[in-house]
């Protein structure tokens, strides 16, 4: 149950890049992926991933299928407080809040898998704001609990918007340079919003986002955060440790940064990708965990251990040496920092994120459609745990 | 002792006392042997053993006993021995016969000569005898007058000589009576004189006489009790001393501390000989480790002494000398102490115990001050030829030591290893020593090589000067050189050491420069603590191989130091730089700083290292051939390095030719665009630059003709096919990866390659994001058709294949993205290849990118 290798699959058949965990939900591993197909209707899947302790088996059912008929769907972001919410951004430039029916995402409603498929097909959204962006958006980062109601979201263009939901009024907006690639953002989590990092380009600009203007600009510090040709693609923040940021890029690294000292990164994790790096997640639980996937339709697992906010204390040779070095990849694991799982798709890997609900569960969607849902190997568990 | 238990008779009894004869043999029984001894001459020990036992032996196959018995030995040899065994024993019996024939014979006529003799001589005294009778009884009576007069002397003279006697007997005891008299005055002076073991000695010998005695005499009595609170005193006098010394409790009576081994062996000694009385087990072993500490104490206090004693010598500014940096009075004392242990104690548990913990704590000691001295070692070469003398001296104590040691009876097995934890010091003495020369070189080295080379490519820019890539590396060996000399010119070290040293530091330099190379074409540090490296491939470990010399704080030091930190700067500087190629050129630069080192490097560090250590001599070639010290690592490192720095090229030009094809995927103009041609412009650079560089005999070729029944099929817009056969059919479709991390990367081809693979697999991920309208998909297919002719233009058969795939991807891509409405339309084909011909056919239009 807890092995690395069990892997729960299903293929939704439509092109997808948009996923998120249903952030407000702690109780059940629950995701959304939205597709983008330009030829076929495009559909949100409410997706339910189910830990079966009795008979071993990690399944990961479509609990519902909504029609959307925005066009493709760019960015998917769940609410942090109600499940039920959502935000969508379309190729069509449009920003979309949403509520999903209370059934889709409440459990024991339905007695068997066919049932639910059937019953949930046809049920539509509710539609709350629609906003006609400046540009298709790449990034929302929906704020915490805390300062719910900020919505951030940034446009291939470089136009930084912040939205109030609750008022329904832009609070601030921001130009920045615009790229070729896709800009990406992030709050701050330990800066109780008043702090965001976006990529543009080969730079990480951070920004102040508090609402005096004593900084006109608003960026604070803006760093090359590659120095390998080539633009970031991705950052996260650690959830735990304040001033960490990973980012992502095209050259295939991934980097760690103390934003402190940003002349040099951390640690370069080297080897992984063949090809950009597409999506960089923390685990928001263990910061030794971070995840990271990419257009080379690779999804690593990788144990940062020295550069978190609790680093192991039990020197890996020694478990090497206790567990008789039972499985034949243990050299390639020792040490505080490896890699310890490797996935493979059959086309690119554009999002991938961790459960909400569930610290070891985390979900990896290719570009075909094909979504898989893994956890983090029992013996890494136990390393972090004990 | 048990002598006084045993007999009455007082006197042997107090004779005994001071001879101390504790052997169980009977007094008249000595004597005996002695009279015999005088007579016969010695004999044989057995004479004594009372009850002899081994007489009755039987040895029936002894041919010179008794009980030998001819048939069983002869049976037996028949039985047990080989027929030339046999026949050699006949023999020797033959002839063992003939001889003892013989000198029966031999004997038999002796004895009868004699006899003859004789009886001639009895005749001849018959004859005399009866001559001689008048004298003879003359003889008789004049012997009875002498027997009568001797019986008178003795009658007058007997008594006296008993009264000669008895006085002696008394004066004896007197003199007995006198020492103990004086007994406590004598103890007391012992006492004083620090003789405690003669002192328990004498007491413990006249101690039973007092006792038997003391009951009527009152001065007797009085000794007595003077004695036992003189030991008593003198018990606990001894017994604070080694609990001080020892370290086991502090009292208010805090004794002068043990000037020597033989002061706490002295009162071990006593405390043994009083314990005996006691004979209890414990408090020997108590002994021994008490001993033990305390020898210990003492040889630290050595330590300390000789640690101040060097120090002083410091702040006098006196010459300091090999040997005062080698405590060898503690070596002196450790051995002292041993001796004395072994000679007071049998177990030799402790003793081990002992000698390795002052051994290890002399180590210890002696590395702190040569480490100290070491120091000093950057500004002043006396100070390396002292510590070079110095390990020497210490090997050579260390040696004396070990053969003492084994002398007093320590098996080899405990000291051998000392001589070699010695050797490892002075190993990793002489390797520190030379490490730290390489950590400065370091700094020299991008202080007067790299920053200077930095500054000139910031300041000219753009072109590239091979000569300048040449005297730099030519500057980098000189320094190392330098160095290596340095090193080697300091020191009288045993060369084996020096070299193993050498080879390890060079080997190490050699690493961190070639990740310096990297580093400052862009790539990553090395360092352990700050690159996580997963393995691509599944086989693919080369790099990490490399990664083991790393020593973190060395790397650390340098990473921290000012002038690398300002290389780095300027560096970034220069990648950063929006205008032209300066990002190019250094990486270029780089290239080729790595090439002349992959080349040249290993072999000529070698030649320094072989040259300076046979002292400036130039050694034959052969030599230096055979020595394959620094080895392929070297090179591979630096080919690696090179590697590394050429994906950072191709990534370079890669996304330049990525961004010309990502340019407005959506726009159409009917005709090949010309950013796809400036993107091929980018690769013919691209081809003409490494050429350059590698000196590839590399051909320029023509345009291929372009064939009009190119297939239909890949452009159709149902290209996306659905579930389970789209999966087979990429599932056995060869994945590209596009950046190859560890893997080798030195031909012209391959970096070519590379550039394409980032180009085309960037607008794959432009097309992906975009959405399209059908004019837009044949402006696309007419690009890939155009970049996917010239591919053999630029590399090789498979690789064209490769990046061929990618391209139809791209095709299959844009099908995707149609825009609903316009999905259904179909492309003219024929429409695409005129178009593509055409522009091939313009000369002026391919000159761009057509290589000559």
């Amino acid at each position: 149950m807890f092995a690395g290798d069990d892997t729960a699959e299903v293929s939704l058949d439509l092109p997808c890049r948009a996923v998120c965990a249903v952030r407000a939900n702690r109780n059940e591993t629950q995701f959304l992926v939205g597709s983008c197909s330009t030829s076929e209707t495009n559909r949100i899947h409410v997706l339910h991933y189910n830990n079966n302790n009795n008979n071993n088996n990690d399944e990961v059912n479509v609990r519902a299928q909504l029609v959307q008929e925005q066009g493709p769907m760019e960015v998917i972001c769940s609410s942090p407080k109600d499940p039920t919410l959502l935000c969508t951004a379309h190729s069509s430039s449009q920003l979309l809040l949403q509520q999903l029916p209370d059934e889709a995402v409440v459990t024991t409603t339905y007695s068997s898998d066919d049932d639910r498929m059937d019953a949930t097909s046809s049920t539509t959204m509710e539609q709350l704001i629609a906003l006609e962006t400046n540009g298709i958006v790449s990034d929302i980062s929906w704020g915490d609990e805390s300062s719910t109601g900020e919505l951030l979201f940034i446009t291939r263009s470089g136009h930084l918007t912040q939205f109030d939901i609750e008022t329904q009024q832009f609070i601030r907006t921001l130009s920045l340079e615009s790229s070729t690639t896709l800009p990406r953002l992030q709050w701050d989590p330990h800066a109780n919003g008043h702090a965001v990092a976006v990529t543009v380009g080969k730079r990480v600009h951070l920004l102040d986002w508090r609402t005096d203007t004593s900084i006109p600009t608003g960026t604070v510090d803006a760093f090359v955060a590659h120095r390998r040709p080539g633009h970031v693609t991705a950052l996260d923040y650690n959830p735990n440790k304040p001033y960490v940021l990973a980012t992502g890029g095209q050259d295939g690294l991934v980097q760690f940064w103390d934003l402190r000292l940003t002349n040099r990164p951390l640690l370069v994790a080297r080897g992984g990708h063949s090809h950009w790096i597409s999506s960089l997640q923390y685990n928001p639980f263990h910061d030794q965990l971070v995840l990271s996937s990419g257009t080379d339709s690779i999804a690593n697992l990788w144990r940062m251990s020295t550069i978190s906010s609790a680093p192991l204390l039990t020197n890996d040779a020694d478990v090497v040496n206790g567990e008789e070095e039972d499985d034949d990849n243990a050299s390639e694991t020792a040490g505080p920092n490896a890699r310890i799982a490797r996935h493979e798709h059959v086309d690119a890997i554009y999002g991938s994120c961790w459960s909400a609900a569930d610290a070891w569960v985390y979900l990896t969607l290719g570009y075909d459609g094909k979504v898989q849902c893994h956890s983090v190997p029992s013996k890494e568990k136990y390393k972090i745990l004990l | 002792m048990n002598s006084s238990s045993s007999s009455s008779s007082s006197s042997s009894d107090e004779d005994d006392f001071l001879t101390h004869n504790n052997k169980g043999i009977p007094r008249e029984a000595l004597v005996r042997q002695k009279l015999l001894e005088n007579f016969y001459g010695k004999t044989p020990e057995r004479v004594w053993t009372e009850d002899d036992d081994d007489s009755d032996d039987e040895e029936p196959n002894d041919l010179d006993a008794a009980t030998f018995d001819a048939r069983q030995y002869t049976e037996q040899l028949i039985q047990t021995e080989p027929m030339q065994r046999l026949l050699e024993e006949e023999e020797q019996l033959a002839l063992q016969v003939r001889t003892l024939d013989s000198t029966m014979q031999t004997m038999v006529y002796e004895n009868y000569s004699r006899f003859i003799d004789a009886t001639d001589a009895i005749r001849s005294i018959g004859v005399h005898v009866t001559a001689n009778e008048p004298a003879l009884q003359q003889l008789s009576s004049s012997i009875h007058q002498l027997d009568a007069q001797s019986k008178a002397l003795e009658d007058t003279l007997g008594p006296l000589r008993d009264q000669v006697a008895e006085k002696i007997r008394v004066r004896r005891l007197l003199t007995r009576l006198d020492t103990l008299l004086k007994l406590p005055a004598t103890l007391q002076l012992y006492v004083e004189e620090g003789q405690y073991q003669t002192a328990t000695q004498s007491y413990a010998s006249a101690a039973p006489i007092l006792a038997k005695h003391s009951t009527g005499f009152e001065s007797l009595q009085k000794i007595e009790a003077e004695c036992q609170a003189i030991l008593q005193s003198l018990r606990r006098t001894v017994q604070n001393k080694l609990r001080q010394w020892s370290g086991q409790e502090l009292s208010d009576e805090v004794p002068s501390p043990p000037q020597s081994m033989m002061e706490i062996y002295e009162c071990i000694g006593t405390m043994q000989l009083l314990f005996l009385q006691d004979e209890s087990e414990e408090e020997t072993i108590d002994l021994e480790s008490t001993a033990c500490a305390a020898s210990l104490r003492l040889l630290d206090r050595i330590l300390d002494t000789h640690l101040i004693d060097v120090q002083e010598r410091k702040f006098a500014t006196t010459e300091l000398s090999a040997a005062s940096l080698i405590a060898t009075d503690y070596l002196n004392a450790l051995l002292e102490a041993s001796t004395l242990f072994t000679k007071q104690f049998t177990m030799k548990q402790h003793l081990v115990e002992f000698i390795s913990e002052a051994y290890s704590s002399f180590l210890v000691h002696t590395k702190g001050i040569l480490l100290e001295e070491q120091l000093n070692e950057a500004t002043d070469d006396e100070a390396t030829q002292l510590v070079a003398e110095a390990t020497t001296l210490l090997v050579q104590s260390v040696q004396d030591v070990t053969d003492a040691l084994q002398n007093i009876g320590i098996r080899s097995e405990w000291t051998a290893s000392f001589l070699g934890q010695a050797t490892q010091l002075t190993d990793s003495l002489t390797r520190r020593r030379v490490d730290q020369k390489f950590q400065a070189l370091q700094i020299s080295m991008v202080e007067d090589c790299w920053l200077p080379l930095g500054q000139r490519l910031a300041e000219e820019g753009a072109s590239l000067a091979p000569p300048l890539v040449e005297s730099t590396v030519a500057d980098c060996l000189q320094l190392v050189d330098d160095t290596i000399r340095t090193c080697c010119n300091g020191g009288s070290e045993s060369p084996p050491d020096l070299k193993k040293a050498l080879i390890y530091s060079v080997r190490k330099f050699c690493y961190w420069w070639a990740n310096a190379l990297e580093q400052m074409a862009g790539g990553e540090s090395t360092r352990v603590d700050r690159l996580v490296e997963a393995p691509l491939g599944t086989d693919d470990k080369s790099v990490n191989a490399f990664l083991i010399l790393v020593d973190e704080d060395d790397d650390h030091r340098i990473d921290n130091h000012a002038s690398w930190q300002k290389l780095c700067d300027m560096m970034q500087a220069l990648t950063s730089r929006e205008d032209g190629d300066s990002a190019i050129q250094l990486v270029l630069t780089v290239a080729m700083i790595c090439l002349h080192a992959e080349s040249s490097v290993a072999n000529s560090l070698e030649e320094s290292i072989v040259t300076h250590l046979s002292g400036g001599k130039k050694p034959n070639k052969s030599r230096i051939m055979t020595g394959d010290m620094l080895g392929q690592d070297v090179q591979e490192r630096f080919q690696l390095a090179r590697s590394t720095v050429f994906v950072l090229y191709a990534s370079r030009r890669g996304s330049e030719m990525a961004q010309l094809l990502c340019q407005d995927v959506t726009q159409t103009i009917g005709r090949p665009k010309e950013s796809t041609r400036q993107a091929l412009a980018v690769a013919k650079q691209a081809c003409q630059e490494l050429n350059e560089m590698l000196q590839g005999s590399y051909k320029g070729r023509d345009i291929p003709e372009l064939e009009s029944t190119s297939s239909r099929s890949s452009i159709s817009p149902l290209a996306r096919k659905k579930g389970l056969r789209l999966d087979i059919e990429r599932m056995f479709q060869e994945k590209v990866a596009v950046f190859p991390h560890t893997s080798t990367l030195l031909d012209v081809n391959d970096i070519l390659f590379l550039v394409f693979k980032i180009a085309i697999r960037a607008w794959l991920e432009q097309i992906r994001r975009s959405i399209v309208l059908a004019e837009a998909r044949s402006q696309v297919a007419m690009d890939a058709m155009l970049l996917k002719h010239l591919l053999p233009l630029y590399l090789n058969e498979a690789q064209a294949t490769a990046v061929g795939n990618m391209i139809e991807d791209c095709k299959l891509a844009v099908g995707d993205r149609m825009d609903g409405a316009s999905a259904a339309e179909s492309d003219n084909e024929d429409i695409i290849i005129d178009a593509v011909r055409s522009c091939l056919n313009d000369r002026e239009w391919t000159s761009v990118f057509v290589l000559k």
